[in-house]
Formats: C-alpha cells, sequence, structure tokens
C-alpha cells in the first residue's frame, strides 16, 4: 500500500519561504500555526485500504506485563502447572474464550480484535514499556516520543482550548514527547476523580489583577527569556505550559475534566476504582475533542501470588472496559474512537515456586476495538502453551503503525530531531496489520 | 596521559577514619582549583572561554537550592548581600554543606536513585529511616552500598536488607538494577539474550547474578522459632534409648506420630510469620542460580547451573557458597573496580552542574567518551581520596569556580560531548519547590529528620522481637486467630468467584447490573480480608502505644498524612521538608505534580513542566504566599510604609536578591498599592526567574 509521500523537509522549507515575506514571524511560530490550522484528513489511500475510520484514541495502558494466558489468550487445555486456577470461558463470539475474570468483555467480543502474537525482545519494564510506547528501544542518546504524541503532531488537536494528549494516572517513566517540541506533550492528570484542579482565580483575584499578573510575568520574565527561551526547551515548555493553562482557564470546555458532572449511575458502571473512573474520563475527554487520551493502570507485575492478585485486579479491567465499549457504542462513537489495551510483556506460561508468573516478552497479547477496527477476531497465535507465537508475529512497531493506520496518519513519514535524525510512528520498519481493519 | 594522583598529594594531611571529618580549607581550595584549571585546559583547546562569574543574587540562590536544597529565607538573603567580607562565598559553602539541610536535600537524590519506597510492605521504612541517618552522620558511600550488597536477615536487624526486598522474588531485576545504578552498566536486556551491542552474553549475565544466586527471601529467624515452639509443644523427639526397646513395627508408629504431632504444629505456626517472609533474606549456600528452562543457546544447557564470576575487573571465580554476596558487595564497591567510583563522581558531578561529564550517567561502556576526561580521572582520585564522603566530594565541586559561573544559554545535546563553560540551567526539583514554599509560607524551615517515622520504626520492630520470643502458648493462641482469619479469606474469595460467574451468565442487561453491584460488595470484603489476616498487625494492635490504623504496615495512614499536611490547611503549620514524608507522594499532591519521583525506577523523578503545575503556581491555595490575613508576607508587607523597602522585600523573599534600578523604576509605584504589589508577588511566583535555578 502506497504510503504517504510528503516530505517534512520540502514543506518545512515551503513554510518557511512563505513565513518569512507574508507574516515576518518566526519560522517556528508560523510554520506550526499553519500546520495546526490545516484541517486534519485522513490520508486517502489508508483509508482505501480500510483505515483512516478513527479521528480518537483512547490507549489502555497496563504497566508491569499483564499476563497473557489468564487473559486474553488462555489455554484451557493445559495441565495445572500453566494453567493454574485460571478457566476459560465462552464469549459471544464462536470460538473465541477468554480467562474467566473478563465476563462482561465476553459480552463485547464482538466488537473487539485481539492481537495474540504480540513478541519483543525486551523483558525488562523500563525498557518493554518504552519500546511499546515509542517503537524504539530505549538509547541514551535520543529520547523518543510516544505514540500519543506522535498523534498530536501528525494529527494535530480537535479543540483549540484542549490539549491534543491526556495522560491520566501515568507514572514518571513516561517516555512523554521525546523530542518533540513541548506542546506535545501529555497533559498529566494525576487522579482522575480530581481531575484538573486549580482551575478557578483564587477568590480574591478580579480579572484585572489576574490580568495585571500575567503582564506582570512577562515583563519580570523580558531578560530571562531574551537569554534563555532559545536554548532552553524546559524554558520553552515553561512558557507553553503557562500559556495553556490560562486558555484553559478560560474555555469552556474545562467541564470536560470534571467527573462530578457525570451522573452516578456513570461512574457507578466504570468502577470506582480510579482506574474505572480514569477510563470514563478518557470517553468525556474524547467526546469533547481531546485527540488522545492514554490510561494508565498499574501493579500487573505478579511475580508472586498471580492468581490472586489477578481475581482483584481483572475484574477492574473488565469492567472499565466492556462499559467504555458499550458506551462508546450507545453513543455512536465506536466507529470514530480506536480503544487501544496494550501491556510491556506478558508472563510466563510456566508457574513459579511462589505461584507467581515471570516476565515473558516472547508472546503476549494485547486488544484493539473501535475506531474501524473489524470486531470478532483474533489475530496471530501462540502455541499450546502460550509459550511461543506460531502466526503473524507483531512487534511494537508495526503496533503503533497499525494505531497510526487506524487514524489514517502516515505510519512511516520520518520526521527529524534536533540531532538531524529521522524516526518515524511505526518505528524503523513497523508495518500496520491492515488485517485488523479491512 | 597519566594524570599523577594530585588529589591524593593534595589530602596527604588526612588522618584516615571511619567516617572522614571536614578537610581544611586550604586543600578543599586547592583540589577544587585544580579541577578548574584542567576544565580551563579543554576549553583553551577548544577555543572556548568559561562564562562570567555570578553576582551574589544569583550566587546566594543557588547555593542554598544547590547545597540544602531550598531558597533562602529573606533574613539570610538580606544579611549575605549586605556582607562585605571577602571570602564570605566560601564561608557559606562551608556552613551549608556542613546543615542538616545539605542531608535532607541529599536524602531526597539518593532516596530516589535507589527507589526507595517507604510504605513498601515493612521493611520500607526501615531502609528509609537507616539510609536518612546514614548520610547525615556521613557513612561514606562505599559502606553504604556494601551494607546494602552484602546485608542479610530481617529488615528490623538489619534495615539494608531493603535493598533485596525492594525486588522480592525478583532477584534479577534486582541485579540489574544494582549493576545500572552503582556501575553504570545497562546489562538488562541480556536477561532474555545476548546481549545486541555489547561483548555481554546471556550467559555472562547469569554469571554475575549468580552471586545471589543463594539469596532467599524469607526469613531464617522465623523458621528457628517456629522450630524452637514445635519442639516445646510436642516434647522432643523419641530417644534411641526408647526406641531401641521396641519392636520394628511399634518403632514406626512412634515415629510416625511424633513425625505427624511436629508436622502438624509446624504448619499451625508457619502461616503467622508469613510476613516476616516478606522482610526478610537469608542466604542459602546449597542454592545457586540456574540457567532459565528455555535457554537457547549453544554454550550451555536449559536449566543448567551458572557458577559466579565476574566479567570485568577485578576477577572473582571459583567463590565458597557462603560467600557469594559478600564477594559481590566487596567487588563492586572496590577501589580498584573500574566504574564504581567513576559513576558515583559523575552522579554527583550531574547532581551539582546539572549535566554529567558522561551522559547518560549510567550507560558506561568501556569505551565510552566523557567530556573532559582529565577531569574525570581527578574527581576518580579525588573520591577515593576523600575516602567515598559525599559531603566533603560536593564540598569540593561547590568551592571550584565552575559553581559560580553563569549558566550556558543553550542545553547540553542528549548523548554529544558538552564542554563545560558553565553550569546547566534546571528547574527546581519537586522537592525544592515544596521546601521553598515552606521557606515563603514561614520565613524558617525545620531540617530535622521526621521523629515520627524513626518512632514508628522502633514500634515495629519492638513488635517482631516480641513475636519472636513469643512463649509457645502465646503463639498457637495466635495461629489459631490466624487461621481463622484465613478461613474467612478464603470463603469470600469463593463467593466472590461465584458472584463472577452469575455476571457471565446474566442474560438481561438489568439481571448483569445487579449482578455486578452485588458482587462489588464481596469483592471489598475480599480484599480486606487478604489485608487483615496478618498477625503482626494483631500483636500490634494489642500494644497500647499504638492502633493497628497506625502501625507502620498501614500505607492509608502514613498517605493520608501526606494529604494532611499538603492540602491548604496542615501547610502553614507544617515545617517539615519534603524528605521527611513517606515517598513515594500520592498523585495529585504538589509533590508529585511537580516531577516528584513514584519511585519505580532509578532517578525517576523528573522536572517536565506541565499545565497542572501552572495552574497550580497561579491559583492552587498552597502556593498562595501572600493572599488572606494570615499570610505571613501579606502582614510583613503591610507593616511597611516605604515602597521601595516593600519591593526589595518581596524580591529578597522571591528571587533572593534586590531589584535593579530599572526594575525600581518599573515596579516602585505598583508596590505603593497592595493589591497590585500582591498580584506582582504572584507574578514572582509563576515567573520564570523563580522556578529555575541560574
Amino acid at each position: 500500500m502506497k504510503s504517504n509521500q510528503l516530505n517534512e523537509l520540502s514543506r518545512r522549507s515551503f513554510l518557511a519561504r512563505t513565513a518569512k515575506t507574508c507574516f515576518g514571524l518566526s519560522i517556528a511560530g508560523s510554520a506550526s500555526q499553519l500546520f495546526s490550522q490545516r484541517a486534519f484528513a485522513a490520508d486517502p489511500n489508508i483509508q482505501k485500504a480500510g483505515g483512516g475510520k478513527a479521528k480518537n484514541v483512547i490507549y489502555l495502558y497496563m504497566s508491569g506485563g499483564m499476563t497473557h494466558i489468564d487473559t486474553f489468550d488462555p489455554k484451557p487445555d493445559t495441565p495445572s502447572e500453566i494453567r493454574g486456577s485460571t478457566d476459560t470461558i465462552k464469549t459471544n463470539v464462536d470460538g473465541i474464550r477468554l480467562g474467566h475474570c473478563l465476563p462482561l468483555l465476553a459480552k463485547h467480543m464482538d466488537k473487539v480484535a485481539l492481537i495474540r502474537s504480540l513478541s519483543t525482545t525486551q523483558g525488562a519494564h523500563e525498557q518493554g514499556k518504552y519500546l511499546m510506547h515509542t517503537g524504539y528501544d530505549q538509547r541514551g542518546s535520543i529520547s523518543h516520543p510516544s505514540s500519543g504524541s506522535w498523534v498530536s503532531r501528525l494529527a494535530g488537536g480537535i479543540n483549540k482550548a484542549l490539549p491534543p494528549f491526556v495522560l491520566v494516572g501515568g507514572s514518571n517513566n513516561h517516555p512523554g514527547g521525546g523530542f518533540f517540541e513541548p506542546k506535545f506533550s501529555p497533559l498529566p492528570i494525576g487522579d482522575p476523580q480530581k481531575g484538573l484542579r486549580n482551575i478557578r482565580q483564587r477568590y480574591d483575584t478580579k480579572d484585572e489583577s489576574f490580568d495585571r499578573q500575567l503582564l506582570l510575568r512577562k515583563q519580570l520574565d523580558h531578560d530571562f527569556d531574551s537569554k534563555f527561551h532559545k536554548g532552553q526547551r524546559a524554558v520553552r515548555a515553561n512558557n507553553e505550559a503557562f500559556d495553556s493553562a490560562v486558555k484553559l482557564m478560560r474555555s469552556e470546555d474545562l467541564e470536560a475534566f470534571d467527573l462530578s458532572r457525570e451522573t452516578k449511575a456513570s461512574r457507578a458502571a466504570y468502577g470506582s476504582e480510579p482506574f474505572g473512573q480514569g477510563v470514563l474520563l478518557a470517553r468525556r475527554l474524547v467526546e469533547r475533542g481531546v485527540r488522545f487520551v492514554e490510561v494508565e493502570f498499574g501493579g500487573f507485575d505478579w511475580h508472586d501470588d498471580n492468581f490472586n492478585q489477578m481475581e482483584e485486579k481483572i475484574p477492574t479491567l473488565d469492567q472499565a472496559l466492556s462499559t467504555l465499549l458499550a458506551d462508546l457504542s450507545a453513543k455512536g462513537l465506536l466507529e470514530s474512537t480506536l480503544v487501544v489495551v496494550a501491556t510491556e510483556f506478558g508472563r510466563s506460561p510456566k508457574i513459579n515456586a511462589d505461584s507467581g508468573r515471570n516476565h515473558f516478552p516472547k508472546a503476549f497479547s494485547c486488544l484493539m476495538a473501535g475506531g474501524g477496527v473489524k470486531g470478532g477476531q483474533v489475530y496471530g497465535a501462540t502455541d499450546e502453551t502460550g509459550s511461543n507465537v506460531i502466526e503473524n508475529k507483531v512487534d511494537a512497531s508495526d503496533f503503533n503503525a497499525s494505531i497510526a493506520f487506524a487514524l489514517g496518519l502516515p505510519f512511516d513519514l520520518p520526521l527529524m530531531s534536533p540531532t538531524k535524525r529521522p524516526f518515524k510512528m511505526g518505528g524503523s520498519a513497523g508495518e500496520p496489520i491492515t488485517k485488523l481493519f479491512a | 596521559m597519566k594524570i599523577q594522583p594530585l588529589a591524593l598529594t593534595l589530602l596527604l594531611l588526612i588522618v584516615p577514619c571511619a567516617f572522614a571529618k571536614t578537610l581544611p580549607d586550604k586543600q578543599v581550595r586547592a583540589v577544587a582549583a585544580k579541577i578548574d584549571s584542567l576544565l580551563l585546559e579543554d576549553l583553551n583547546a577548544a577555543n572556548l572561554s568559561p562564562l562570567e562569574r555570578i553576582d551574589d543574587g544569583t550566587f546566594i540562590r543557588r547555593s542554598y537550592l544547590g547545597i540544602v536544597g531550598r531558597i533562602p529565607t529573606e533574613d539570610e538573603a538580606r544579611s549575605f548581600l549586605a556582607d562585605t567580607s571577602p571570602d564570605k562565598r566560601a564561608r557559606l559553602i562551608n556552613i551549608l554543606t556542613a546543615s542538616p539541610g545539605f542531608d535532607s536535600h541529599l536524602f531526597n537524590w539518593t532516596a530516589d536513585l535507589l527507589r526507595v519506597q517507604t510504605n513498601d510492605e515493612e521493611y520500607g521504612l526501615g531502609w528509609h529511616t537507616w539510609l536518612r541517618a546514614s548520610l547525615a552522620k556521613n557513612k561514606p558511600w562505599d559502606e553504604i552500598v556494601h551494607d546494602m550488597l552484602a546485608s542479610t536477615g530481617h529488615a528490623s536487624d538489619n534495615p539494608a536488607v531493603g535493598y533485596y526486598l525492594r525486588d522480592r522474588n525478583m532477584q534479577l531485576d534486582n541485579f540489574s538494577n544494582s549493576m545500572q545504578v552503582f556501575l553504570g552498566q545497562q546489562i538488562g536486556c541480556a536477561q532474555c539474550h545476548d546481549h545486541p551491542f555489547d561483548d555481554l552474553s546471556q550467559y555472562n549475565y547469569y554469571q554475575m547474578a549468580a552471586f545471589s544466586g543463594g539469596t532467599v527471601y524469607a526469613s531464617e529467624d522465623a523458621r528457628e522459632t517456629v522450630t524452637r515452639a514445635v519442639r516445646e509443644k510436642n516434647g522432643l523427639a523419641p530417644s534411641k534409648e526408647s526406641l531401641q526397646n521396641m519392636n520394628k513395627r511399634e518403632r514406626r508408629d512412634v515415629l510416625k506420630k511424633s513425625q505427624n504431632e511436629f508436622k502438624k504444629t509446624a504448619s499451625l505456626l508457619r502461616p503467622i510469620f508469613r510476613n516476616f517472609n516478606r522482610n526478610a533474606v537469608y542466604e542459602n549456600p546449597k542454592l545457586s542460580l540456574r540457567l532459565p528452562d528455555d535457554y537457547k543457546y549453544n554454550d550451555a544447557k536449559p536449566g543448567a547451573l551458572v557458577p559466579a564470576e565476574t566479567l570485568f575487573g577485578e576477577q572473582l571465580a571459583g567463590i565458597a557458597p557462603t560467600e557469594r554476596r559478600e564477594s559481590f558487595a566487596g567487588w563492586v564497591t572496590s577501589e580498584k573496580n573500574p566504574f564504581f567510583t567513576k559513576v558515583i563522581a559523575n552522579r554527583l558531578w550531574e547532581r551539582t552542574f546539572g549535566h554529567g561529564l558522561l551522559d547518560p550517567v549510567d550507560n558506561w561502556k568501556e569505551d565510552s567518551k566523557p567530556a573532559h576526561p582529565k577531569v574525570l580521572e581527578f574527581l576518580e582520585e579525588t573520591m577515593k581520596a576523600v575516602d567515598y564522603d559525599l559531603r566533603e566530594f560536593s564540598r569540593i565541586l561547590y568551592h571550584t569556580n565552575l559553581f559560580q559561573r553563569e549558566c550556558d544559554l543553550t542545553e547540553p545535546e542528549l548523548g554529544n560531548t558538552h564542554l563545560v563553560r558553565g553550569p546547566t540551567l534546571r528547574r527546581m526539583t519537586a522537592e525544592q519547590l515544596y521546601d521553598s514554599m515552606i521557606v515563603l509560607k514561614n520565613g524558617t524551615i525545620n531540617d530535622s529528620p521526621s521523629a515520627k517515622l524513626d518512632q514508628r520504626w522502633q514500634q515495629y520492630t519492638l513488635a517482631v522481637d516480641k513475636m519472636l520470643n513469643a512463649e509457645t502458648d502465646d503463639l498457637m493462641i495466635l495461629a489459631e486467630a490466624t487461621s481463622q482469619a484465613e478461613d474467612e479469606f478464603r470463603e469470600a474469595r469463593g463467593e466472590m468467584q461465584k458472584f463472577q460467574r452469575a455476571i457471565a451468565e446474566a442474560d438481561t442487561k438489568q439481571e448483569r447490573f445487579k449482578a455486578v453491584q452485588a458482587s462489588r460488595e464481596v469483592r471489598e470484603k475480599f480484599q480486606k480480608m487478604r489485608l487483615n489476616r496478618d498477625p503482626l498487625k494483631m500483636i500490634m494492635a494489642g500494644e497500647n502505644t499504638m492502633t493497628a490504623d497506625e502501625s507502620p504496615s498501614m500505607g492509608s495512614t502514613m498517605m493520608s498524612g501526606n494529604n494532611r499536611h499538603n492540602n491548604g490547611k496542615g501547610a502553614e503549620q507544617s515545617l517539615a521538608r519534603a524528605s521527611e514524608f513517606p515517598a513515594p507522594f500520592n498523585p495529585a499532591t504538589l509533590v508529585r505534580e511537580f516531577g516528584g519521583s513514584d519511585r519505580e525506577s532509578p532517578s525517576s523523578g523528573n522536572t517536565i513542566p506541565t499545565v497542572p503545575q501552572a495552574l497550580a503556581l497561579l491559583n492552587d491555595r498552597q502556593t498562595d504566599i501572600i493572599g488572606g490575613k494570615k499570610s505571613r508576607l501579606g502582614k510583613r508587607l503591610a507593616s511597611i510604609d516605604n515602597a521601595q523597602e516593600r519591593l526589595e522585600t518581596v524580591f529578597l523573599c522571591l528571587y533572593s536578591r534586590l531589584p535593579s534600578s530599572e526594575e525600581a523604576d518599573a515596579f516602585e509605584p505598583i508596590a505603593k498599592n497592595s493589591i497590585e504589589l500582591r498580584d506582582l508577588t504572584r507574578a514572582m511566583l509563576t515567573s520564570n526567574r523563580f522556578i529555575f535555578i541560574r
């Protein structure tokens, strides 16, 4: 399939020439303005191949390495040294089964594509998480952008006041925006139930005072900024964050972050845990025009007591995910919203001495739904014990290329890092799984 | 070109002792001057000049934030700026480095590096307080690391085992982490396959990991207590004499009966010590590391035993099984280890100046090319000469001219060699911001370690001691209570699974909704039962000094303690620094919002600006240093009539300097009006000048 032929460099130089003659502004300033005002349209070639239906992404990240054979890729015919206490349940799609802790998701299998053939060689948390998010191996010499930042950059935002990328419950080591300019970094929400805090001016501050404060800030920083703004990314980021914050304060779309405006029933349906509420917040944000929302769910690193922890934790995922799918579907948003469930690796089929499972990058499962994904399918397969991928191996770069494909974005468009090296959303050689969408 | 150990020559007058004393100033300055001259050599060779010397206002702010982790108070700034003595800067450096504020600031950095989680099981608290105290009393770095790597036993006895317990049941990850943190080696991926770039095979990885191959995550003390109690309860095993007098059948029956009784009692008692096993390690000389079952290379068989061997530096092989960890600890922290010293020296250089001589600081290869290689070599010699005293080493760095140069306008490029003309501009860390807010709101701060944390740890160690030395009868009662709790837990889990099946089988939406609602209550009960089956909590609940809720393992109190201090109400009263709270802080607290570490990976704290941070500085009650009737700064300004004085006061409080004449012209009129002055003060708090450290 033909890929997008746009060459970032030549486009930039065109804009630069235009900027110089028309606006007299800095190149970066005008180029970014023109770029974002350009309406995002899916690549027609990608659309022909079945992609490009999604406008938004809700990316649910199970941090710690979620076991695959107890969840998305159960193995009912294995002995108990492998299966443990996990039972297999039927779903509403003939022939597709799930682990018994996912009964609610089982009723939505018709919306879901399971990808059972993920395989990488990164068995350490930080490296595995980095690889899944960026499509590249972690190196000391560069900081790659995560998929959310790629989508922000390639597709832009939807709502002018709202950020294009929100990260709910993220941990410190999230790759974030990498080498992209700060405006493509995620806006972090630590606690979905608290939402975006401090959005109102202080009680004693009239508008006149607030405006004065903003003006004085600029004055106070004039010398500092003239020295450091250009050469220091952190200073640019700080100014960017400040300007965005003020814009948000003045925007009516702020209520997007406020879960208290959801009905009690709605909040209960997603589950009372922070993760469930985070997923609800994601749906809400997407409805109001946030392009990409990632919700992180930690605590899947079950080196011991795998089965008790599974009973405790998987139901939270089950409830939140199935409610999300039902909700999106009911609101007519499922077709335009790509839902992703990802993790850094799976867990060893052979149960260890502590009733746990160890890291297992060789074979694991992820999930995609909505956004034009054809539901009720399983892509890829592992052997009888879930130890090896035997069909349609998928790596992190293919996975991210598929996300790009769902949105109709050029997964193989090279963008330059500050050190003049090219990087792509689909990693160095990732190919989208078109079968998910056809 | 070989560098003479000049540092040694310069520091010859030191009397070596367990914890090094402060060095004479003359020597500190001589060593610092040498660092400066080596830097200058390289800059001259590249036709670059060092940046200018910073003024007093910049200096005092940089020193306080860099050395003790907070901005100066108004008085501290005022008196320093007014001081006319020529050596005031050097004196300030010495005062700050010797102060307890230095300990608090260094602790944050070190705890972040080691991923200390205060509320992880019970041991976390002990590890936290042990590390805090070790740094405060100048325990040398090599001893701290050695203590941790060679540690064994229960945390209440030896809190340094926290280092291993941090990665309980993940011995290989723990090993990868040690290599990264202490030796700057990224070998983690070799756990699963031959390293793609370096010369390190998976087998090599296992060879080095094998030094901790005998580590068992369990408590030997607990096992011994159980054995003792079993013997007491059941009497000794039948004696040889009594057995001799029986026929074969009788003998067999008697032995079997006694064995069964032993087994029964043991199986009743063992569960109550399960928590002990989560807070202790011991060495089993008979246990060794084996290759994984799916080992795919030809050089060894899957599941084969791997003998411990080091692959670089001093050769260690054929170590006695009882000596493995001790040898490894010695090898890592040895002066002869090619990476140990340069890694810590480079990390401290990064901590002081903002960017490592080698960057990133935890990825050293044999052919790594640091910027200023001669400086790095000299730093290594210096670190050895000060016996790994982090305070003295830091003090030397603070006394360089480099520490007083302007920040480089352009940030270093990732992964490129960066010649050092001046320090790197950095934003305040979350803890620096938190602590600075305390100063702004209270005019003072408390640098001492938290008595509360120490007390809680004491109480825990007493309870552990109590249980290990308890009467057999008491243990049996405890066992009964625990077993009951276990049954209730199993029942709850069974119920939960039933409900899950009901959900799966529900046909209509209403039925399903009902089933989900019903299951939720059971699930909560299940989770509660899971936590409450711990007998140590039962013992601590019995103590009249604390209730079960206050026991160290109850993360909720610790966390709500955070919240109590971090919301608007308690903040004015609390003078305790960020270092005195359990870490990590909760998400959505001020510290986490500003990038405070989640303690999940080494040095995971970051200073990335975000929108919620900007909102917090603009609108949060916690950052309102001037609004309201109770504001200390507000009251202070109200008591000053003179606009010039008012302006100077806010500049000294927020920027630790006096306004320039242009600033005075621009802002004095504003300072006349209290509302406008309030707005100016708030603007200063949100300015880049405040949150960045020049």
